[in-house]
Parts: structure tokens; sequence; C-alpha cells
């Protein structure tokens, strides 16, 4: 009898320890799929962002064409392919991007024909409605950065994680240039 | 009759009915006060005094003066709500005109089932109704608002057999519906910390007093993240300190917002209704709910939604 109880109690303590192992498996699986769909969602967004050079370079072609350096760096980003890229290319082009993009709307503020024309302000909007997805885009991998880093590293769901081979993740963090306070003295010739 | 005269003889017919009304608030006040002190009063003989020779009160007793008091209770609540609605139709258009000037007001209308059940926020109701719709533009911003009455219907069967109906409030408050100034594609609905109802995990926003205050439900964590900016959670947070509990739902570009208000809008029947501070608190409830377009920076349209 006390043979069979202590089987009985052992083989329960077996299952209840096999059922916790599955369920932080799959915790920690779910987690590590968030951060991979929240870094897609960024590349879904820089490439649609990417996308519209093509609309910005249409619409400034006709008012801004003498300015011959700021054409040339937006018909450079056009004849690049986003999907041939790696993912080193994409930070870089993603940088130029912004660049480009920020040279543009310095400059346009020459030009008021450019800025009240149809084109140009729904351009405008979608480009804030990118910029702005880009964002929340960063920051919904960033939350699932620490969910996932807090599962590896908070018991029991650490010791799982060390058996599975995951490893600490990083954050998304702009450049400490980026940091500085922007100054567009250099853009007015 | 001449512009002044017609003002003059306005303001006379305004000044007569809420005199009128003052009169039955005061009397209504004191069949309220009546009524309280005559119930209590039976009810204490009935159950507290001791039975004499002559005379024992039975539960039958106490029973009926319950349900006879109740009924009365009933038809004075009914009553007095009435001269709140009277009060609300006089003075809402008056002050709407004041703080917005263009607006439309049915005091007897509501926002229909279909747009509460839109909403997503609550359960479809079994029973539905609503004052004071009113539609107005802030700004760049479609605003419709109205109060409403939701409520589920629950079937019993006691042991004998016996079925009985009875409904419990879904939702009672303000049901706002504007335009939004962002695109959406999906639904992300935000909900004050702490609730009854089960929904599942909650996406955590980065902000940490945000989170205290909020769940945030989502079927696109993205566009969850897109819509709630570090300014627009400050915001939520500010417009909960002024409104207290809000209940959002975002999506086909809409801001659907359910306010845990009170229909009387700050209006009491223990002051008198000439009493400036019943229009003065009337105004100021009303100032809070038409501000909630740049509360929540409705009018900034620079992204993709055209005014």
């Amino acid at each position: 009898m006390n043979i069979t109880l202590t089987s009985g109690l052992v083989i329960g303590a077996a299952l209840l320890l096999i059922i916790a192992v599955v369920v932080m498996y799959n915790s920690l699986i779910g987690r590590k799929n968030d951060v991979e769909n929240a870094s897609s969602s960024i590349d879904a967004m820089l490439k649609r962002r990417f996308d519209l050079i093509p609309n910005l370079v249409d619409a400034v072609t006709h008012f801004m064409a003498h300015e011959t350096g700021l054409m040339n760096q937006l018909t450079e980003l056009r004849t690049t392919s986003y999907e041939s890229m790696t993912q080193t290319e994409r930070v870089q082009l993603d940088q130029n991007i912004r660049s480009a993009l920020g040279n543009v709307m310095a400059v346009a503020e020459n030009y008021p024909e450019l800025k009240s024309s149809e084109n140009m302000i729904h351009l405008q909007e979608t480009l804030n409605e990118v910029e702005g997805q880009i964002a929340a885009a960063r920051r919904s991998f960033n939350a699932a950065i620490t969910e996932y880093n807090n599962g590896i590293e908070m018991f029991p769901l650490n010791i799982v994680a060390a058996a599975m081979g995951l490893r600490q993740q990083e954050w998304f963090e702009i450049e400490n240039h980026q940091r500085e306070v922007v100054s567009v003295k250099g853009l007015f010739k | 009759m001449s512009v002044t005269q017609e003002a003059v003889t306005a303001s006379n017919n305004l000044i007569a009915e809420v005199e009128k009304l003052e009169s039955r608030r005061r009397t209504s006040n004191v069949m309220v006060i009546f009524t309280t002190a005559s119930f209590l009063s039976i009810f204490y003989s009935l159950n507290f005094l001791p039975a004499t020779e002559h005379w024992e009160a039975g539960p039958d007793l106490t029973f009926w003066t319950i349900l006879v008091f109740g009924f009365i209770a009933v038809i004075l609540g009914v009553w007095r709500a009435g001269i709140v609605k009277r009060y609300k139709s006089i003075f809402m258009p008056i002050v709407l005109n004041e703080l917005v000037g263009d607006y439309n007001y049915e005091p007897k209308n509501y926002l229909d089932v279909a747009l509460f059940n839109e909403a997503g926020l609550f359960s479809s109701p079994d029973r539905y109704n609503g004052s004071d719709l009113v539609s107005v533009v802030i700004g760049k911003t479609d605003m419709v608002f109205s109060f409403v009455h939701a409520e589920r219907e629950t079937t019993s069967t006691d042991s004998n057999g016996k079925t009985s109906t009875s409904h419990s409030t879904i939702f009672l408050g303000l049901l706002l519906i504007s335009e939004f100034n962002k695109r959406t594609e999906n639904k992300t609905e935000i909900w004050p910390v702490p609730f009854d109802e089960a929904k599942g995990t909650p996406l955590k926003m980065d902000s940490v007093a945000f989170n205290k205050q909020f769940s945030v439900y989502t079927s696109d964590r993205t566009e969850a993240f897109y819509l709630l900016t570090p300014g627009y959670m400050e915001r939520l947070l500010r417009v909960r300190q002024k409104l207290g509990k809000i209940y959002i739902s975002i999506h086909d570009s809409k801001l659907y917002m359910a306010v845990d208000l009170d229909s009387n809008l700050g209006i009491s029947l223990w002051r008198s209704l000439t009493d400036a501070s019943q229009i003065m608190k009337l105004k100021y409830n009303l100032k809070m709910i038409l501000d909630i377009p740049n509360d929540l920076n409705l009018n900034t349209r620079i992204w993709g939604i055209r005014d």
C-alpha cells in the first residue's frame, strides 16, 4: 500500500514537472516568435517607406530640378532593390533615406509652390504615417525583446531557456550621433 | 414683435418654466423625505416593537409595506428624473450654443444600439435606451454622443419551476463616437484598470504609469504602438483623471469612448434649480465632453486622414 502511494506520488510529481516544462517551453517559443514577428514588422514598414521614394522624386523634380546634390541623392536611392539587400545594407539604406528625407523637407521650405501642391501635401501625410508606423514597429520590437529577455533571465524559465540554447537579444537603439540636436544650417547654401 | 421684445418674452417664458420646475422640485423633495420617514417608522414598528395582546405584526405585513413603499419610490424616481430631463432640455441648448455655436441636440434621442454594438466594447444588450443626443463638430473632428443604458436579460427558474426575468446593467453612462486622426486597419481596445471582464493577456505598453491605469487589447501589436505614442498615452492619462473611468475602442479610423458619467451632468435636485451653480455645473460637465477631441489631439491631421 505504501509502495503504491509512493509510486503514485512520484508519477504525479513527474507528470506535473513535464507539464510545467512544456508550458515554459511554449512560452519561450511564443516570446521568440513575437520578437521575429516584430522584427519583420520593422522591415515591412521600412520597405513601405523605401517604396515612397519614386513618388517623392516625381513630386519634387519639377520644382527642385536644379538642386542637383539633393536630386542625385534621391536618384541613387531609387536604383537600389530592397529585397536583394543584406541586413547591414538595409540599415545603411535606412540612414540614407532618413538623411535624404530630412534634406528634402528642409529645402522644400524654400519652394512655397511645392509645399502647397496637393501631391506634396499627400506625400508628406503618407510619410508622416509611415514614420509613425516605423517608430511604432521599433517600440513594439523593444517591448517584445523585453518580454523575451525577461523570460530567458528569470527563474525558472531561464533553466529551460538555457537548455534550448536561447540567448539575450539586443534592443533597437539609435546611434550616438542621432541623439544630438539636429542642425539644418549646412543645408542652406 | 421686435427682436428685443421677442428676447424679453422668451426670457420671461424661460423664467416662468424654471420656476414651475423649481416648485415641482421642492414638492418632490418633501415627498421623498415624508415617504422615507414614513417607511422607516412603519418598518421599525413592524419589526422592532414588541407584540401586544391585541396585535402582532407578521412577515406578510412587512412584505406588503416594502412593496407599497417600493412602488412609491419608483413613481417618485420617475417624476424626479422627469424634472431633471426637462431642466436639461431647457438649458443644454443654451449652454451648447455658448460653448460650440453650431450643434444638433435631441433630448429624447440617443445613439442607436447598432452603434453601441459597433463600438465592440460591451456585449450586445437585450434592453437599450438613452437620452440627450448631441452632434457637433469640434475643430475638424465630427463627434456625436449621448447617454445610454444597456442591459442584459437573465431568466432564472426556481425550485418550483417558476421562471422570472431580471435585467442587469451592461453599461450606463456616456457613449461618444468621433473621427480618429490616424488610419487603422485593426481593432485596439483600451480598458481602465481594474475591470471585471476576462479579456485575455493585455499588451504591455512602454509606459509604467499608463500600464497601471489601462489595459490594451489589440489584434495588431504594431498598430497599437502606432496609435498609442508616448504623447498619446499621456493624453489618455489626463483624460482619465478628468472624466474618470473611460473605455476606448479604435477601429475603422473611428474612436469609440464609453465614460462612466451620470446623465444628470451635475444637476442636483437637492439644490435650487434657480441657483446659477446648477447651470455652471452643467456647463462644466458638457465642456469636459466637448474638450475630448482637443484633449486627444484629434484635430491634428498629419497622418493621412484628411479634414
